[in-house]
């Protein structure tokens, strides 16, 4: 069975590549374009007899006003595909050998290969919305697991915070009233630190942090 | 110094069965130059993979050619496998090579009775002809289409050939084998026969090479070139293959590797249904979409080498379908075989081509 090869090629290269493949004794098989969003693609592909593998050279994006240079003097045989390609898809190609001015395919319609039909506009269409709407969900979900995150550190906070409170307290029984302005200070600085970390939250998360807080103090409170 | 004059011949001709247009220039009635042109038959047929899906297009595909209908949805198919990533079963493979290999069968019985014809021999085409309807008959006991088969689906195949019907296929080609050795003398040895295609219409095997010509019309030229002796499909599980050369050059060579070509198809056939495996016929893919990607095949049709390319875009539409066919590919080569020969040899150089424009066109 034979191997297939599919290399990318700037259009500048082109002939030279086509160039280096005739001196390699390649057969040139076929030349195909496509209508792509971004322009013409274009497909020229070669066959090497000794090793049975199928090259082809891939050029993307042929604009309007992009020339295309004729690979007829190396292989004659890519007449018919030029013609074709330029009456189908409006390509120009330029120094072809034999060039039959636009009357190779007697066509109704100039490039007809290029419009895209309804049906495949709205498949594309369709393509378009469900891949947006796959990356949107996507989104969503890193950032919700980012705020998870930042959730259960800043528990974590504040569970050492009150350990590191209890122990204070111990050690604040010869100065009580300097313990009590120095937990007081804490108290706030830790609050104030708890609503920027909540203003910057998911308000529906930061809603449900805010009332198991409340649940927590009512607790503390009551005993 | 002899005047030149343009001559144009085709697309409506008494001996050109297909609407090719060419443009000769002749000088003291030996051709000078020869402009192709075609484009009467343009049905657009690789725009219908925007409106047709990936399954549906399989129908299409066969449409493409009254001759090798089944070779183009073969190359089609197996493109959209390879890119579906889809492994058919061997016994699938094994009946497309076999109707594959029928296909080959009447399309050269066809061309031989169709070039008996250009030259007068009009016994040598009924009996040719004849032939061929026997091979029609077997498509149309197995398939339910003489020329359409539509046996193919993307995955598999629509239906099976059970093993009476194959060794019925068998015992048929036994018989046709028998006649068509008979015919094969005449349109070999006769001398009405040497006289109009020996000498005539010659391409050196540097012109073929250069020309990258493709089929009988290159192997006429002493080129081996034959995608079969790759064993794709199940022609790796051959015992033996070994393409059919000519080195004579001209339009006897062309007819030589056809006429050969028949036998050997014959006894390609006999010999893979000998080892047809029983491992079911695959089922149609029920993939949604075909997956972002491009993939090709070549296959060998009865012309000579066709190139299949598709290319997905992640929906159920291919982006792209194209079907290079040989007739394309020897365009060039019918330009370099008709400088300098008679204006009375035209018809049988066209025809040792085999022309089939309708699927140039397509």
């Amino acid at each position: 069975m034979y191997t297939t090869e599919f290399v990318d090629v700037p259009l500048g290269e082109l002939l030279y590549r086509v160039q280096t493949l005739k001196h390699q004794g390649f057969r040139f098989v076929q030349m195909c374009a496509e209508t792509t969003e971004a322009g013409i693609d274009l497909l020229y592909t070669f066959y090497d007899e000794t090793v049975d593998n199928a090259y082809n050279l891939c050029v993307y994006g042929i604009d309007e006003k992009s020339e295309v240079p004729s690979i007829q003097e190396l292989y004659f045989a890519a007449f018919s595909y030029e013609n074709e390609t330029h009456d189908l898809f409006g390509v120009h190609f330029t120094n072809m050998k034999l060039d039959f001015g636009g009357n190779f395919f007697n066509v109704a319609e100039e490039a007809p290969m290029t419009i895209i039909t309804p049906e495949m506009k709205a498949e594309r269409d369709k393509l378009a919305k469900q891949r947006a709407a796959a990356a949107a969900k996507a989104r969503k979900a890193a950032e919700e697991k980012q705020a998870a995150e930042a959730d259960a550190a800043a528990d974590a906070k504040v569970a050492a915070v009150e350990a590191g409170k209890s122990a204070g307290a111990v050690a604040d029984k010869a100065d009580p009233a300097a313990a009590a302005g120095d937990a007081a200070a804490k108290e706030a600085e830790r609050a104030a630190k708890m609503e920027a970390k909540l203003a910057a939250m998911d308000p529906e998360k930061a809603a449900k942090v805010r009332a198991a807080l409340a649940a927590k103090a009512a607790q503390k409170d009551g005993e | 110094m002899a005047t030149r004059s343009v001559i144009p011949f085709g697309p409506q001709h008494p001996v050109l069965p297909e609407p090719i247009h060419l443009d000769l220039v002749v000088e003291d009635e030996k051709v000078v130059e020869a402009i192709p042109q075609i484009g009467f038959i343009h049905r657009g047929l690789e725009k219908l993979t925007q409106k047709r899906d990936y399954n549906q297009f399989v129908y299409v595909a066969e449409r493409t050619c009254g001759i090798c209908s089944h070779g183009h949805g073969y190359g089609y198919v197996s493109a959209t496998e390879k890119l579906l990533g889809i492994e058919v079963p061997r016994r699938v493979v094994y009946i497309r090579d076999i109707l594959e290999e029928l296909t080959r069968l009447h399309s050269h019985l066809l061309w031989l009775g169709l070039l008996a014809d250009a030259f007068g021999f009009e016994a040598l085409f009924n009996h040719c002809w004849r032939l061929r309807e026997t091979i029609l008959d077997i498509f149309q006991r197995t398939c339910g289409g003489r020329i359409i088969l539509s046996i193919l689906v993307v995955g598999g195949l629509a239906h099976d050939i059970d093993d009476a019907d194959l060794k019925a296929i068998c015992d048929k080609l036994d018989s046709i084998k028998r006649d068509y050795l008979e015919i094969m003398d005449t349109m070999m040895n006769d001398v009405s026969v040497k006289s109009r295609l020996c000498g005539v219409g010659v391409i050196s095997f540097e012109d073929a090479m250069e020309l990258s010509m493709v089929g009988p019309f290159a192997k006429g030229s002493g080129i081996e070139h034959d995608i079969r002796s790759t064993g794709y499909g199940a022609y790796g599980d051959l015992d033996h293959f070994e393409p059919i050369i000519s080195t004579e050059c001209d339009c006897y060579a062309r007819c030589k590797v056809r006429a050969e070509e028949v036998i050997q198809s014959i006894d390609i056939i006999k010999e893979l249904v000998s080892k047809i495996p029983h491992d079911g016929i695959g089922q149609k893919s029920k993939a949604k979409v075909v997956p972002e990607g491009q993939s090709h095949v070549l296959i060998e049709q009865p012309r000579g080498e066709a190139f299949y390319y598709v290319r997905g875009n992640g929906t159920k539409y291919l982006d792209r379908f194209r079907l290079r066919t040989p007739t394309s590919q020897n365009l060039g080569g019918l330009v370099k075989a008709l400088q300098g020969v008679d204006l009375a040899d035209v018809p049988m150089i066209i025809l040792t081509i085999d022309p089939c424009i309708s699927c140039t066109e397509r």
